[in-house]
């Protein structure tokens, strides 16, 4: 294990020490393996002995009580690679904590990259002078500016636009920068519990190809999306049942030939421009479904592919459209709101029509309006659980009631959220107290000098 | 004439002046919102009798507002046109534009009496539940300026140009408008010829009451058909203020004050620039441009002199329907399968939902009919442009 720790270590001092760009970013970024698991020499026979399955006692099936491989100890645990856990991350290293990353897909990116959602609304406002000017920044921005830089990475990136990313220039671009900053990443890695002390959580299990792991650490963001790691530790929350659809890319659509249509109505079902030319992603609403329910995910994913090859279909039957095809369906199911915590703050709709002003806000939401009028202020209470500690929520789960919920979900919120909740995991691990108890005034000083907007 | 004899007539006149004077500053004030209570711009359009009995005729409802016109009423029976000589701001007013002009002929207009024409008209026109000429009420037209004086730019002031107009008169046609055309001074008139009839029977020459008679049937009977007309022809075409009564009788009972607009927190109500019909002018009518009827907003229903406006009580608000929110799926965003739900959020009533048809795979907005108040809120919040994708249309 020590070897590991030392080579992710110096890792890390490159990336601090700026040393990278000297060596050229792709080698320089080259991710370690983080989980010190046992190596076994190819080719030998094992029985595993560590390992003690369930079995059925008196009808029911029974998990032994076992001792788990602790994979790491860190400052920050943060859970869920989505915009949120991503920015999250991030801010946490740069505030100067050791931040692990744990995601339970092999790509970054939540629903941003994995669900296809490809547009970024709501990150622009009139301020107070009538002027326009963009109130969601950040860590987030910083990605954006960074696919900027990539070949076909982005598009309509400019004030009052709402950019559209490519998702594979996204989750390249996101592996970089944690790289680059010194984040521990685990993928495929599934968390599955919290570990608590009475009524503070003290890190997560995971679930993997390795097993069943522990890690330790000083606060854990959960950035699942869903609230899964408060949730295990007991935090309070709403439950709700949302809108849970499916996106799916088109190819071809620049070999459209409308002079077939004879001027008819281009057919339903088109979605929106990507950055790469002939591609559109079409965006699906879908049924309410509960995304805590495997049965209803399972259910949604069969029909939304079936509808999909429809749909596509569809397109392909309307003359001039012959060419078009289904290019891929999003990896990731597109489920919106699950569970909401109950926050010490709790973020109303009237709060952000009215433009509440917060002491702890932490981070801007924007409209999405033609007028771009009343940005909305979020607090940092509505980060933290009002039941439990060591746990700070981020991105689509945080607090708020269901039709604010509709708004904060939305990606310039979510990375903003996890910005801040990352600078503020990271004081609380350093000043040794509760995330609850921070120097909001010192997270919000950080979070500016990291180029937030709180105001 | 002794000196022992003018001295009281002098100071009778001094009195009267003074008392005139009094009445036209607390008139203004009440309309003014120098008050802590904004009903306050109520009180002197209330105040006629003219609007009193023909508005309680046509809206078949009695309030407390309706009871303000009780002392005019009262002192015109036992003082021929009390009100005119002691109280009436635009009387006063008239009389001062008359000094203007001092070489103008001070007599009488030769003129039939067209205010009780205008009175009778209307009372008959309020049976069938629209009262013609109620905006005439020179009360109506002085709250209208009064109260446009604390806008006087955009279209807001086209309600105040009612009371200039008579000025103008009083200017060119010194007396025309208080001896012959001001309904309210016919209402009086009226009242005490109708007294005479009552009590005194014989004090009028016969010839003069069958006159009296022949032509308050003929007026009455003549305002009746137009009435009955022009509530027949009336579409539903306006969202009104909130406590509207049905749009068949609104513009006949509305007097064009201008306080319901005026008492709008949210500026969202506008005089009727001729969008709606000739009978809709000058009336209000709700825009939801830039905000929205909010859920616990009652002011406008407590400032309507004519029962036009109900009062509403805030726990009613949400059971008190302006109009209906529709949708437009060509524009809305969500029915082309975007992640936009502005109106859903925006709605206090829950009225307004996204749907999803499992079978097509269509999403749309759905709007409950039973809870959807046409407050506008959906309106407001909704993103597409130009055009707003969801509006409020009438029920
Ligand atoms: C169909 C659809 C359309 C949308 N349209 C738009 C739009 O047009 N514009 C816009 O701005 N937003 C849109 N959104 C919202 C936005 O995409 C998401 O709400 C946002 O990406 C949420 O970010 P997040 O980081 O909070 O969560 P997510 O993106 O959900 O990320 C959570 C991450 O955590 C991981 N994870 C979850 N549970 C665990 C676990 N137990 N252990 C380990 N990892 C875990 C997930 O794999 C995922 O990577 C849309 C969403 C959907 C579903
Ligand atoms: S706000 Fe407008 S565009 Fe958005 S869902 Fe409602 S009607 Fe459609």
């Amino acid at each position: 294990m020590s070897r590991h720790v030392s080579r992710r270590d110096m890792l890390n001092l490159l990336g601090a020490s700026g040393v990278i760009a000297g060596l050229g970013v792709s080698r320089a970024a080259r991710a370690d393996d983080p989980v010190a698991a046992p190596r076994t020499a190819t080719g030998k026979v094992v029985s595993s002995s560590m390992h003690s399955p369930a079995s059925v006692v008196d009808g029911k099936v029974v998990q032994p009580q076992r001792t788990l491989r602790v994979a790491a100890e860190t400052d920050v645990l943060v859970v869920g690679g989505g915009p949120a856990g991503v920015a999250a991350a991030l801010a946490a290293r740069r505030t100067g904590a050791k931040v692990l990353l744990v995601e339970r897909y092999g790509h970054l990116g939540g629903l941003w990259t994995g669900g296809l959602v490809l547009i970024v609304i709501g990150m622009h406002a009139k301020g107070p002078d009538g002027k326009l000017i963009q109130v969601t920044r950040g860590i987030g921005e910083e990605m954006m500016q960074r696919l900027g830089k990539v070949h076909r990475g982005i598009v309509n990136h400019r004030l009052g636009a709402s950019p559209t990313v490519d998702a594979e220039a996204l989750k390249y671009v996101m592996v970089e920068m944690v790289a680059e900053a010194g984040v521990d990443v685990l993928l495929h890695s599934w968390c599955v519990d919290a570990i608590v002390d009475g009524k503070t959580a003290k890190g997560a299990i995971f679930e993997s190809k390795s097993g069943r792991q522990a890690i330790l650490a000083k606060v854990v963001i959960d950035a699942s999306g869903d609230g899964d790691i408060y949730a295990a530790a007991g935090a309070e929350f709403e439950h709700h049942r949302f809108r849970t659809g499916l996106v799916h890319r088109i190819g071809n659509l620049d070999k459209v030939d409308r002079a077939k249509a004879k001027g008819a109505k281009p057919p339903r079902g088109l979605g929106g421009l990507t950055p790469i030319q002939g591609v559109n992603w079409v965006n699906m609403q879908g049924p309410e479904a509960d995304g805590l329910d495997v049965r209803d995910l399972s259910r949604l994913e069969m029909n939304h592919r079936r509808a999909i090859w429809r749909s596509v279909e569809r397109v392909r039957q309307s003359p001039g459209y012959e060419r078009a095809y289904l290019l891929e369906t999003a990896p990731q199911l597109g489920v919106r709101i699950t569970r909401l915590l109950t926050g010490v703050s709790r973020l109303t709709y009237k709060d952000s029509q009215a433009g509440t002003k917060f002491p702890d806000a932490i981070g801007v939401g924007g409209p999405w309006g033609r007028d771009k009028v009343g940005a909305w202020q979020i607090p940092y209470g509505c980060l933290v659980p009002r039941s439990v500690d060591g746990v700070l929520a981020a991105g689509r789960c945080i607090s708020g009631e269901l039709r604010m919920a509709d708004l904060l979900r939305i990606i310039p919120p979510c990375f903003v959220t996890g910005h801040a909740a990352g600078v503020a995991a990271a004081v609380s691990a350093k000043d040794g107290c509760p995330p609850r108890a921070v120097e909001v005034p010192k997270v919000q000083r950080i979070l500016k000098e990291q180029g937030a907007y709180l105001a | 004439m002794t000196d022992a004899a003018a001295q009281p007539k002098r100071t009778g006149r001094v009195l009267r002046a003074v008392g005139r004077c009094c009445a036209l500053a607390i008139a203004t004030l009440l309309v003014l919102p120098v008050l802590p209570a904004p009903w306050t711009a109520v009180v002197p359009a209330a105040a006629s009798p003219y609007v009193a009995v023909c508005s309680v005729i046509a809206a078949r409802a009695l309030g407390w507002v309706a009871l303000l016109a009780l002392p005019v009423l009262v002192l015109a029976f036992l003082r021929p046109r009390w009100f005119c000589r002691h109280a009436c701001p635009v009387g006063l007013l008239l009389e001062v534009v008359g000094w203007l002009r001092p070489s103008a002929r001070r007599h009488t207009p030769r003129l039939p009496a067209i205010g009780q024409w205008l009175a009778l008209l209307t009372l008959g026109a309020a049976l069938v539940g629209y009262p013609l000429f109620l905006w005439l009420d020179p009360l109506a037209l002085f709250t209208g300026f009064v109260g446009a004086a604390r806008e006087p730019f955009g279209v807001a002031w086209l309600v105040g140009a009612g009371l200039p107009v008579v000025l103008l008169l009083g200017l060119l046609v010194p007396n025309l408008w208080c001896a012959r055309l001001c309904p309210l001074g016919a209402t009086q008139d009226l009242l005490a010829a109708l007294k005479r009839l009552v009590w005194r029977r014989d004090a009028a020459p016969s010839a003069t009451r069958r006159a009296l008679a022949r032509r308050s049937v003929l007026a009455m009977g003549m305002g009746a058909v137009c009435g009955a007309g022009l509530v027949r022809r009336a579409r539903a075409a306006a969202i009104r203020p909130p406590g509207a009564v049905d749009e068949a009788r609104f513009t006949g009972l509305c007097i064009r004050c201008g306080n319901c607009m005026r008492a709008c927190p949210s500026e969202i109500l506008h005089p009727d620039v001729g969008d709606h019909g000739v009978a809709s002018f000058l009336t209000p009518v709700a825009r939801f441009d830039h905000k929205h009827c909010v859920a616990d907003c009652t002011a406008c229903t407590h400032v309507c002199p004519s029962g036009a406006i109900r009062p509403v009580a805030p726990e009613q608000k949400a059971t008190v329907f302006m109009g209906i929110a529709r949708v437009d799926a060509e524009l809305c965003v969500l029915s082309q399968d975007m992640d936009c739900a502005a109106c859903v959020q925006a709605c206090p009533y829950g009225a307004v939902e996204p749907k999803f048809d499992e079978d097509t795979y269509v999403s749309s907005i759905a709007i409950d009919a039973s809870t959807c108040t046409g407050c506008g809120a959906c309106e407001v919040a909704c993103y597409t442009t130009p055009k707003k994708a969801i509006v409020v249309t009438p029920r």
